[in-house]
């Protein structure tokens, strides 16, 4: 059952108008709640649900554990067992193939499946997230034992949220659990849920999907056969092509959710407006980069032990975020590239923090010249450019399969060769008016969200019934067939 | 709040009816896919669709989706409703699973010879639009496929390869690989561009059928003419030593492989058009029964050869009224009946068939479909004249005819045959496969072309 099916559409049918009736319920809601996030996760494949079970049952287990143990040992001892049957199960199922088949090239010569059985475990979808929820969770109660959650049924629920669990945003149980059985809704909830549900639509089944079919996946299947202006338009339109894929299935699934009546995390705020990688850590993936921070980032020491430990930490925390996706060579160098990059704006802002102590006491006169208007344009648009550039030359790593790959697109893009195929006019003017409109909603931080949700606020309930449904058909209509899945249901 | 969930609820319920309302065709497919229809649903869902034309909403919306496929370059609209039918069209099997299918086929074509119609260049081949992302197929394993899959029809070109990406979750680094995407255009054996001059002219008529013909009746003589041409996003190269191998996502598997070995053994170029998740079952993911006369037309080789029959295995077939369970004798018959069909129009084209079977799964209860579905298959070809059935169950098995993950190269490295589905197959593997499958195309590219059985 996926998101975007007429499946979930019914299963929703049926489970919208019960979450509301239900609600005052106490226990039979919680019930019922766990029910529908386990048929729709069962729905994906009945032996993942079985994984996610077990998880959440040590997760509630150990949280509680953690909270009781008297010792601070027997903490410890406690959370380094949920850290290590987490991060075990993430690197088996990810790392599992990888290890077996580097163990049979390196030693071909003995009996195949002498070394290691050959499992070929199938990576389960959304292990990535709902582990990631698990071990934010008891991290937490670890820190602090007031957040400790005892009933069952609301870590089950809180690991198994439907409309999160496939893909995040990673939600923590501290804002989460408290909405259980005390939703809230009103008019502009529901009108803010539409228009989520319908903006990730429109970017997932028109922007993203037109991108990837039209434009990307020619581009990066075969940059020889295009002109460098073709494959630089295409690796241009991933960009927007990831971001369109993965913002909208977070609208979609924050749709979801309000109508329901939960809050969830944001995950993005205009990345592509960032002026710095410093800018744009903040509001890309935001519930992934939140969590490598508090959790890895602050636990490494952060910032507080030093200019170089901090670049170190930084560094660190950016690799490990890269593997995250995959056992890959380009994301661990797509998570590298961006750690150094990282660390780079962490040097120039610590440097230029320094200088400007130092010009503040000295020459007042200066600093102000450059804080004329026109300076400061060209400093924000140079800015902007450059971060952008870096962002592209990142989204090749990780678009791609191999370095080789890569490496072909950038090749391609520097040969300068405007001979080779290009696209149809039709296919050049539409990618182009998507990519424009995309990045002019991202720098200009257009809020399209709350201007239609007010509109369909305002409109009577036939003619919200009317649009919604035609804006819907039509664009199935623009939808291809076998819409590819979330980009980020791999990881 | 009260009202304003009752608002909720009923603006989702209202809107969700309306949506389906406008989109009745996919909804009509959905549920005749997903088993023993009701007869009374069916009854409501049929008065659906004839409100739904009657109002006129649905025709506009069609003339709307005709007005937009200009942007969509024959990736994956169908524009067939705004052009009319096809000629295979009357030849859809009695037993007619989803009568409601759109014929595919755009209208404008100019008469080629024996009843063969050509269209004009740049008109491409589309795909039947669908409802969201998931084809009516709904079973397990059509998840998984569905999920190493995203890429739309592929294209290659003798050794030029073209990766439907997740299509090899393993070891595409092959076929990423720079060095090896740019050799062969050092190598001059490949370039996008127009290769021979005469590339461009349309073929005159009768010179398809003569080109087959001359074929038939003697071996290759001189240097075969390649054409390069776009079939929807695919690019093929057709003329007297050119193949085309059709089918599901295994098919472009197979192509990787099967074009390079078949290139290197007598310089036969393969072209292969591939969608993924079709079959013949599902018209709504692909109608290959209405496209594969123009897919035929505008290559014109040599032989044709499919692989299709893994997304079938999963779905069940209306044979007329009747509604046939997959794993059952009469699901046999009917896919047997489907496949004639399909042979019966290729077969028109004059050309020569292979099918090619699926290879052995890892999943025990799909492959006792599958091979339900490669029987069928074999019995239909066997009862065609210029059909051979090429079996590869044993193809990807281990000494004991197993499923294997992977398997020994003749030098001795290990190396995985399997994606991570059970089902699909790495480069490695469809090396394995074509090595199987080659020796089994006899005539093909020595212009022999007689059919063996």
């Amino acid at each position: 059952m996926g998101l975007i099916s007429l499946y979930f559409a019914l299963f929703f049918l049926v489970v919208l108008p019960l979450n509301w009736a239900l609600r005052t319920t106490g226990r039979l809601y919680r019930f019922f709640l766990l029910g529908a996030c386990y048929v729709f996760y069962g729905s994906q494949n009945p032996k993942f649900l079985l994984l996610l079970i077990h998880f959440s049952f040590w997760t509630w287990l150990l949280g509680l554990g953690i909270c009781e143990a008297c010792r601070s040992w027997l903490r410890k001892g406690l959370l380094t067992f949920h850290l290590v049957i987490g991060i075990g199960g993430l690197l088996f199922f990810k790392y599992y193939d990888l290890l077996y088949e580097s163990l049979n090239q390196a030693f071909g010569f003995i009996r195949l499946g002498a070394l290691l059985p050959d499992l070929d475990p199938i990576v389960p979808v959304g292990v990535s997230f709902f582990t990631f929820q698990g071990l934010s969770y008891t991290i937490d109660v670890y820190r602090d034992q007031q957040r400790t959650v005892r009933s069952p049924l609301d870590i089950f629920i809180f690991m198994a949220f439907f409309p999160t669990v496939l893909s995040g945003p990673i939600m923590r149980a501290a804002n989460f659990i408290p909405q259980i059985g005390k939703m809230h809704h009103d008019m502009k909830s529901s009108s803010d849920g539409f228009i989520l549900i319908l903006m990730g639509l429109v970017k997932k089944l028109v922007l993203s999907s037109y991108l990837f079919e039209h434009v990307v996946q020619p581009v990066f299947q075969a940059p020889y056969d295009y002109s460098s202006l073709s494959v630089a338009i295409g690796v241009v339109g991933y960009s927007m092509q990831i971001l369109c894929d993965f913002s909208g299935y977070t609208d979609l699934v924050t749709g979801i959710a309000l109508l329901l009546g939960y809050s969830i995390p944001p995950n993005f705020n205009h990345p592509y407006s960032a002026r710095n990688l410093k800018e744009f850590w903040p509001r890309w993936h935001m519930s992934l980069s939140s969590w490598l921070k508090d959790y890895l980032y602050i636990p490494l020491g952060g910032n507080r032990r030093g200019l170089v430990r901090k670049y170190f930490n930084i560094l660190i925390t950016m690799t490990l975020g890269g593997l995250w996706h995959g056992a890959n060579w380009n994301y661990l160098f797509w998570g590298v590239f961006h750690g150094m990059g990282l660390v780079a704006t962490h040097m120039a802002s610590d440097f230029r923090g320094r200088i400007s102590l130092f010009r503040n006491r000295e020459t007042p006169i200066r600093r102000a010249r450059w804080d004329s208007r026109t300076a400061s344009t060209i400093t924000a648009v140079v800015s902007w450019l450059s971060t952008f550039v870096f962002l592209l030359i990142g989204w090749i790593f990780f678009g791609t399969k191999s370095l080789g790959q890569a490496a072909a697109l950038l090749h391609r893009i520097f040969d300068l060769d405007l001979v080779g195929k290009g696209f149809s006019h039709y296919v050049t003017v539409a990618a182009l008016c998507i990519i424009a409109t995309v990045l002019l909603h991202e720098i200009f931080r257009i809020r399209f969200r709350e201007v239609l949700s007010w509109f369909f606020q305002t409109l009577p309930f036939v003619f919200q019934v009317a649009l919604l449904s035609l804006l819907i058909a039509v664009l199935l209509r623009l939808a291809p067939d076998g819409v590819p899945q979330f980009v980020y249901y791999q990881f | 709040m009260k009202s304003a969930v009752v608002h909720t609820s009923l603006v989702y319920f209202f809107s969700l009816l309306l949506v389906c309302l406008l989109n009745i065709d996919n909804v009509l497919s959905w549920y005749e896919n997903g088993g023993e229809g009701r007869e009374d649903v069916l009854r409501w869902l049929a008065a659906a669709k004839r409100i739904r034309m009657e109002t006129g909403i649905g025709p506009s919306l069609d003339r709307f989706e005709c007005a937009a496929g200009f942007m969509f370059e024959g990736s994956y609209k169908d524009k067939s409703k705004c052009d009319g039918g096809s000629r295979h069209s009357a030849h859809n099997p009695g037993g007619g699973g989803t009568p409601h299918v759109r014929s595919v086929l755009p209208a404008p074509v100019r008469a080629g010879v024996g009843g063969a119609s050509r269209r004009e260049t740049g008109d491409q081949v589309e795909n039947g639009l669908l409802w969201a992302n998931e084809p009516p197929e709904k079973s397990e394993s059509q998840l998984i496929v569905k999920s190493a899959l995203t890429g739309g029809s592929t294209r290659l070109e003798g050794n030029r390869k073209a990766p439907s990406e997740g299509l090899l979750a393993e070891k595409n680094s092959e076929i990423n690989d720079p060095a090896s995407s740019k050799r062969p255009r050092a190598e001059g054996s490949y370039d996008s561009r127009p290769v021979h001059a005469a590339a461009n002219e349309p073929a005159a008529p009768g010179e398809r059928l003569a080109s087959v013909k001359d074929l038939t009746d003697s071996p290759s003589v001189g240097e075969p003419a390649l054409v390069e041409k776009t079939i929807g996003n695919a690019s093929v190269r057709s003329g007297p030593r050119s193949l085309l191998l059709v089918g599901d996502s295994l098919a472009y598997g197979l192509a990787i492989s099967l074009g390079k070995d078949i290139k290197q053994r007598d310089g036969t170029e393969l072209s292969c058009f591939s969608k993924v998740s079709s079959g013949l079952l599902n018209p709504n993911v692909f109608n290959w029964e209405k496209n594969i006369g123009t897919l035929i037309d505008e290559a014109q080789p040599q032989s044709v050869l499919i692989m299709m029959g893994a997304n079938d295995a999963n779905n069940h077939i209306r044979d007329g009224g009747k509604l046939c369970m997959v794993e059952t004798p009469e699901w046999a018959d009917a896919y047997e009946k489907r496949v004639l069909n399909f042979l019966n129009l290729v077969s028109e084209s004059n050309t020569r068939v292979f099918w090619i079977g699926v290879p052995v799964v890892r999943e025990e209860w799909l492959q006792k479909r599958i091979a339900l579905a490669n029987m069928a298959a074999k019995n239909a070809c066997g009862r065609m004249d210029n059909c051979r059935f090429v079996d590869t169950h044993g193809a990807l098995c281990d000494e004991r005819g197993h499923y294997t993950n992977y398997l020994k190269e003749p030098n001795g490295t290990i190396v995985k045959i399997r994606a991570k589905d059970g089902i699909h197959f790495t480069v490695a593997g469809s090396k394995f496969l074509s090595r199987t499958v080659l020796p089994k195309l006899v005539g093909v590219g020595d212009g022999s072309l007689r059919a063996e059985k």
